[in-house]
């Protein structure tokens, strides 16, 4: 109701040279615009530029660090064993694993040692299942944060892989020890895996697959925002991908004929890693080094991460936004 | 209204949160400061949201079929646009503090949103001049981690490094007053120390626009005195501060000019008297008696803040009171867990309507249980004046009927208002009642009522006032010969203000006469023992 806007005494106190925002009659877009613009004021809720958001989240990194860090200890926070947990869970997977794999079912699947080839494969798997679907609630789990402050979005999906990586540290040293272990396990389906120099190519495999993951994270971040009945179907894809990237059975298994299936799903960045980790730490003739592993691993995580955070980005202003 | 009300019991923390700020805690009105260039430009805002799950019914067609398809279409795929704001243009200024009023759902959370840049409007711009700092009570920080952790994640989320976060922490936790539960985990506070938390981290630094949404309604009333002179010395610095708030009071002491939203339209912006008025007549005329309790009954309620605020300019030492005015009524309410549904009646005035006027519990009860005693007169003269001469003359039958109804009043209102009348009702009530289950509904404590019967009804030595732990000791000092001013004083309140004819009709009327008092004062031959 502008008739109502803007009384007399409200006029009279302004005591500034710029009259025209006192006036009644709200300004028309233009004027507005032109008024901003002579005061310096900045649109809200405007995307930066790529390299000013890339400033923006280097200027938080303290914030995304301290953040992620410390929704990893609450993680772990409301029981007794508090922190002990983020290295026993992974320890009971394991102990699982151990037991029917190489135990109960105690068929070798042709693998030297598939307790090792599970364990990796499991933890592994693990890690980048975790970005999918914690990048799918990146926006929406943390909505008071995103509707009580002003931030770059990013910050939330990048909080969420850091958060994964810290409960995968302790997963690491239980997965390097159940690999290693199992060649001890005195059973005839499992043979030695031999500890070598490669194992300290775990540290920039870790790397490259949290880049991997940031991508992933940045990626499903915005995919899923807004769309919470994707929530409830993404356990049954993240099912789906367990079973085409080997990580229970090797491609091989399901997919016998050298086919352009079998070459798609070896190739694709989940079954890539797995085989990064294995060619790292396990000593399978069926598996052998390959550098050229690591060539498809850095591709895939360069591109990943470039076209996450680029559709990401495209979606800022949005955030928040119901 | 009501949420405020069922916010705070269903919380049962009624000392935590006060609804309201004591309006002794606020100046008569707000500091103008010269207004500086435009910080904020809105233009033509709409904002819209979805809600899932929220399908009306449509009512009309009620067949087998359509009933059928109505529940379907009600559980499935239901999402409803909510049209929160629609087409707000303003511009505010450095220095200038904006109040947005409005009744429940006319947007004025969502604006606030929109204006920070939290919640991206569906259409149409807000130009920022720096960094907008929202808070609000619901804005929650990461409830799972300590307050210490969410005062560093809270500065580095505002832009600070993580030692200059962390260097705040102490000034933060006593600014909250959080002590050791510091290091708790957040969901382990009580709704008021979150608030306290949130508003502490959010201004760590000072934001160049502050935008307050209902926040200063938690809290005690000595934290709501910090926080009201923070946001004044962030209102110094040039920055801008809007807040939403239902308090009208508390808008007309801290805004210097007020933007009223209807249904997500600007419905009146301008100068703070004005559109106050025309609101508070707004509310009235539409909510009458619904609204005139609550929170949203400005027409009711604040205008007897107002009073207050008129009645605490008079005092020396306002500065001084609110703590030591919240510490009394921290012990207020308990009463009303003991049973006596009388006394849910004394809480209600207490809090509500006494204590903005108070700066001593004594003028106010002076003043505003008068019209108590009014039914205390009626009562009395037939049954309680020949008791109270000598309880033990009279016969369990004649006096029954009349304590009955005599301790109605007692608990209610005639305690507060004098020495006298609170103590002869009790000796009537003791000697009557022994026997009586009187003590089961007390529920023990140090509710007289819950006393011994065993107590010396007449005796010399029984301390006079049996009420003292509970009410200020000040009611006893003041005995009767100082009635009379404290009724002139009321009095000339009660011309100034033509509230009280709003909230209380029966107190418009001139004080009950006079008359009346003295009888009850003649009674009880231990008074002048006392006063002697």
């Amino acid at each position: 109701m502008p008739g109502c806007r803007g009384t007399k005494e409200n006029e009279e106190s302004v005591t500034v040279t710029e009259n025209r925002a006192a006036v009644p009659q709200p300004l028309s877009s233009a004027e507005a615009r032109a008024l901003a613009q002579q005061h310096g004021l900045e649109e809200a809720g405007v995307r930066p530029r790529m390299g000013t958001y890339l400033k923006q989240l280097w200027a938080r990194r303290d914030f995304i660090r301290v953040f992620s860090t410390s929704k990893a200890y609450a993680k772990h926070q409301g029981s007794y064993l508090g922190q002990m947990w983020a290295a026993l869970n992974p320890t009971l997977n394991a102990i699982i694993y151990t037991v029917i794999f190489g135990f109960i079912l105690g068929t070798s699947r042709g693998l030297d040692n598939v307790v090792a080839f599970i364990v990796i494969g499991v933890f592994v798997f693990r890690l980048i299942d975790n970005a999918i679907s914690t990048g799918a609630r990146a926006i929406d789990g943390n909505m008071q944060l995103v509707r009580s402050l002003r931030f770059p979005r990013a910050v939330l999906p990048l909080a969420t892989v850091l958060t994964s990586l810290t409960l995968f540290v302790p997963t690491v040293v239980v997965m390097c020890l159940f690999t290693f272990g199992a060649g001890f396990i005195p059973l005839e389906t499992l043979n030695p895996v031999p500890l070598n120099w490669h194992w300290l190519e775990i540290l920039p495999a870790v790397a490259l697959v949290t880049v991997l993951n940031t991508g992933i994270s940045l990626f499903m971040a915005r995919y899923a925002y807004g769309k919470p009945d994707l929530l409830q179907v993404l356990p049954f894809v993240t099912r789906l991908l367990m079973y085409g990237s080997g990580v229970l059975f090797s491609i091989e298994h399901y997919v016998s004929e050298p086919t352009w299936l079998r070459v798609a799903l070896e190739h694709q960045p989940v079954a890539i890693y797995l085989e990064l980790f294995r060619m790292i730490m396990m000593n399978e003739p069926s598996i052998p080094y390959d550098p050229w592993i690591w060539a498809w691993a850095g591709g895939w995580a360069l591109l990943v991460l470039v076209s996450g955070l680029v559709y990401f980005w495209a979606a800022e202003e949005r955030y928040g936004r119901d | 209204m009501t949420d405020n009300v069922a916010r705070g019991t269903s919380n049962g923390k009624f000392e935590e949160i006060d609804f309201e700020i004591d309006a002794e805690d606020l100046p008569d009105r707000a500091v103008r400061t010269e207004l500086g260039a435009p910080s904020v430009i809105v233009d033509d805002v709409h904002v819209t949201y979805r809600v899932f799950g929220g399908r009306p019914v449509s009512g009309t067609n009620r067949s087998l079929f359509n009933r059928i398809v109505g529940r379907a279409r009600q559980s499935v795929g239901a999402i409803t646009e909510v049209r929160a704001v629609r087409g707000v243009s303003f511009v505010a200024r450095h220095g200038e503090a904006i109040g947005i009023v409005g009744t429940n759902g006319s947007g004025k959370s969502t604006l606030l949103r929109a204006v920070a840049g939290l919640h991206p409007p569906t259409k149409g711009r807000v130009y920022l001049s720096g960094e907008p700092s929202l808070l609000g009570v619901n804005a929650a920080l990461l409830k799972d981690l300590s307050g210490e952790r969410n005062i560093t994640i809270g500065g580095l989320a505002l832009g600070m490094s993580e030692a200059e976060a962390r260097a705040k922490i102490p000034e933060i936790v006593d600014f909250a007053d959080l002590g050791d539960f510091v290091y708790l985990p957040m969901n382990a506070y009580s709704s008021g120390m979150a608030a306290r938390l949130r508003f502490a981290i959010s201004t760590i630094v000072t934001p160049d626009i502050l935008m307050v949404d209902e926040a200063l309604a938690t809290g005690d009333a000595a934290f709501r005195k910090k926080s009201k002179e923070r946001i004044e010395k962030i209102r110094e610095e040039a920055g801008t501060v809007f807040l939403v708030s239902h308090s009208i009071a508390s808008v007309r002491a801290m805004c210097t000019r007020v933007i009223w939203l209807d249904q997500g339209q600007v419905r009146m912006d301008g100068d703070v008297d004005t559109v106050c008025d025309e609101y508070q007549k707004f509310i009235k005329g539409k909510g009458g008696k619904a609204t005139a309790g609550g929170k949203i009954g400005p027409g009711g309620r604040r205008k007897g803040a107002g009073k207050g605020r008129g009645a605490g300019k008079g005092r020396p030492n306002g500065g001084k009171r609110p703590a030591k005015v919240a510490g009394q009524h921290k012990q207020l309410p308990r009463p009303a867990e003991t049973g006596h549904p009388a006394t849910g009646s004394l809480r209600r005035v207490t809090q509500e309507d006494l204590r903005p006027a108070t700066g001593s519990l004594r003028q106010v009860s002076r003043d505003d249980v008068r019209p108590a005693t009014g039914s205390l007169r009626k009562v009395s003269p037939d049954a309680s004046r020949p008791a109270t001469g000598s309880p033990r003359r009279i016969s369990p039958d004649t006096a029954r009927p009349a304590t009955g109804a005599l301790r109605r009043v007692t608990e209610d209102d005639a305690r507060p208002s004098t020495g006298t009348l609170r103590r002869l009702t009790w000796e009537d009530v003791r000697s009557d009642r022994s026997g009586g289950g009187y003590q089961d509904r007390s529920g023990g404590g140090d509710d007289p009522l819950a006393a011994p019967e065993t107590r010396p009804v007449m005796g010399p030595a029984e301390p006079a006032v049996p009420r003292v732990p509970r009410w200020p000791s000040s009611t006893s000092d003041t005995g009767f010969p100082e009635l009379p001013r404290v009724r002139a004083d009321a009095e000339s309140h009660r011309s100034r203000r033509s509230w009280v004819g709003q909230r209380r009709p029966q107190s418009t009327e001139p004080a009950p006469d006079t008359e009346t008092i003295p009888v009850v004062k003649v009674t009880d031959p231990r008074d002048r023992a006392d006063e002697g």
